[in-house]
This record gives C-alpha cells, structure tokens and sequence, in this order.
C-alpha cells in the first residue's frame, strides 16, 4: 500500500484531490481487509461509474455485457487486493483489469465458430459512443470521431481526455511505454481534429 | 510558441478535468489566448471531456457486484496474533507454574530441614532376639548353620519346603475349571 504515484510534468503533485482520493481509497482496502464489508460497497460505488463508462466508450457491448464486465473487473480486483501495492491509483488499476478482460472477451467472441443472430432488441441495446446522445452538437460529433479510431487510439484518448490520467498511468492499462501512449494520444487528436474540421498546426 | 505547443497541449486534458496547479492553469490560458491553433484543440478537449462525463454509462448493480465479491481475509488476518496471545499466555501459565513449584519445593524443604533440626526423628529400633525370629517363623536357626545338627538341618529345610509359593503344577484353564466344577465334561 506504500506507492508512490509518478507526479506528472507541469502537474501538481496534489491536484484537486486526486490525492485525497488515493488516500481514502487506501483507507478503505485497509478497512475491508480488516474485514469492514461495507468498505466494499463504497469502493465499488466510487469506481463502478467510471469502469462502465469506460468499457460502454470502448463499443461493442449491451448493457448487460457492461454490467457482467464491471462485476467481474471488481471480483477479479478483489480476489488479489491483498497483493495491491498502491503504486498505480486503485483506478488505473481497475482499468487495467478491465481493459485485459475486454480483450480476452474479445479473442473469445473471435474464436466462437458461428455468432448467434443478433435479434433487434439487443441491437437497439448495444451501447455506441452515440448512445446518451448528447444536446451540443459538437460533443455528439466529437463522441462520432472518436468511434472512427481504432481501438488503441480510442482507449488512450478516452482515458485521457475522460479521466484524465497521466501518459504513464495509460501506459501501464493498456501494456505500453509512456512515449507510445503520447503518440497514440496525439494521432488521436489529429485524427478527430480533422473528422471535426478543426485546423492542426 | 510552435516550440512550447505540445508541452501546452499536453496539458490540456489536465486542464479540462482540474488536475493543474494554479500556476499551470494560468499558463495554458495565456497560451490559448494568444494562440488559435492550441484554443481550437482546447476546445475540442472540452468537448471531448464533457461528451463522455455527460454520457449515461450503462447502470450497474453494485448489490449484486458487492454480493459476488470474496470474503475479507480478515478472519486470516486475525487468526494470528490469537494464535500468539494464546501461545503466550500458555507460556506464561507455565513459567509462574514452574516458579511456583520451585517456591513451594523451597519452602517445604526448609520447612522440613528446620523440623529436622530442632527434633531429630524418632526412630523405634526394633531389635528382634533370636528367639523371637524362630517364634515369629517358626523356624529355630542358631547363630551359625554350621553348629546345628544334622536332624535339626532336615527339620529347617522340611520347613522351608512347607514355605515353598510355588505351585507344584499350572493352573488349570478357567473354562475347564468351571466345568469341572459344574460337573461338566
């Protein structure tokens, strides 16, 4: 539990809370493992937003699908919190989990020999940047550019533009060096700078 | 200012989600003020960061996902330092046992040791006289087996042949025995 959280360039060790949320998240796994359960509860109340919103930006899911990913993600989480060091955010670290499972329910649904018809009801349930439609309509376009990187380039944007991690912190989530997720993040950027219309320099 | 741009810009999602110092995030005003390329991308950062905070996320049953989750290992955790209180107080009930017993040893030794020295035990010595052991046994032996007679050392070993506990014959088995006595073959 004694990490120490990189402090990024040009960012204040200690920004608006981000700290402090680390801090009551280390409270509260020592409390559970003290075998507080309702310690539990409020982790999983503090995170479960984000993972689902991460995991729905990432495309291809219903909302069950989410659910059933995020339980697992906190199950998976919990199973090895004992073994936790604290030397990433309780959230990056769950995204971690969450983004290997991702991908290894991905590599299933590629092996499944043949795929079930999708019938139109969990067609019309399966969660796309473009559901939670939004009013301004640059947000909507910019939520419509963001579908059109792959995969990659869509978690790394979204993690940093939504949660706003560090390049090292997204580095550690999705297996990469601190300098690719830079790259990543930045043809991004220009990728949907130019769905938008928007000048780059 | 093209040369600061992507430290600029690298800011730019810290900005929008509040993760800047003060000093920071004045900076990177400034910068965009005078600066349209880099106000543009700002802008689409924010765009960015409010189409996916204000996106609804799937909800999720955080009772079902608390109900899947694993026990606390509390109960290991605990276990432990009961074991050692329990080890301990074990240790210590033996050590004040020992110490008691050696006290109580100590105490009784001098005890007796001074009961001992103010009194000397009374011992009865009994001298038993020849004629005595021969009534007491039945048997009359002089001071020396040498002086008794030749019909007085067949008497003394006819009556040590009375004397003789050994059975002459092994016993019989204790079936056999009850049948016998029930007069049965």
């Amino acid at each position: 539990m004694t990490g120490v959280r990189p402090v990024r360039k040009g960012v204040s060790p200690e920004p608006d809370g981000a700290a402090s949320d680390e801090a009551i998240d280390r409270e509260l796994i020592a409390r559970w493992l003290a075998g507080d359960q309702r310690a539990a509860t409020t982790l999983v109340e503090r995170h479960a937003t984000a993972l689902s919103r991460f995991a729905a930006a990432m495309g291809g899911m219903t909302g069950s699908d989410v659910d059933e990913l995020v339980q697992d993600t906190f199950v998976r989480a919990f199973n090895s919190l004992e073994s936790f060091r604290g030397e990433s955010s309780l959230r990056t670290w769950l995204f971690t989990i969450e983004r290997r499972l991702m991908l290894d329910r991905r590599r299933a649904e590629r092996r499944r020999p043949e795929k079930m018809p999708v019938a139109e009801g969990d067609a019309a349930s399966e969660y796309t940047a473009l559901d939670g439609i939004v009013a301004d309509e640059m947000q909507e376009r910019v939520r419509v550019a963001v579908d059109q990187l792959t995969a990659l380039q869509r978690e790394v944007f979204t993690l940093r533009v939504t949660e706003g991690l560090s390049y090292k912190e997204i580095a550690d989530i999705v297996g990469s060096t601190e300098g690719a997720a830079r790259v990543h993040y930045h043809h991004a950027m220009r990728a949907v700078k130019e769905y938008l219309g928007v000048p780059h320099a | 200012m093209r040369e600061c741009q992507e430290e600029i810009k690298d800011l730019f999602p810290d900005h929008v989600t509040g993760r800047l110092s003060p000093s920071d995030a004045a900076r990177v005003t400034a910068h965009v003020e005078a600066c349209p390329t880099c106000a543009a991308e700002l802008a689409v950062v924010r765009a960015a960061h409010a189409a996916f905070t204000s996106f609804t996320a799937p909800a999720v049953d955080i009772a079902r996902i608390v109900a899947a989750l694993p026990t606390p290992p509390s109960k290991v955790i605990e276990l432990k330092p009961l074991i050692q209180r329990r080890s301990r107080r074990f240790t210590s009930w033996r050590i004040a046992a020992t110490i008691a017993t050696i006290a109580v040893s100590g105490v009784s030794i001098g005890v007796l040791q001074g009961v001992l020295r103010d009194k000397p035990p009374a011992v009865k010595r009994v001298v038993l006289k020849p004629a005595d052991a021969a009534e007491a046994s039945g048997l009359t032996v002089g001071g020396n087996l040498n002086d008794l007679s030749e019909k007085e050392m067949q008497t003394l070993l006819d009556k040590l042949d009375e004397l003789d506990a050994v059975p002459s014959a092994e016993p019989q088995p204790a079936v056999s025995g009850i049948r016998a006595a029930a007069g049965v073959q």
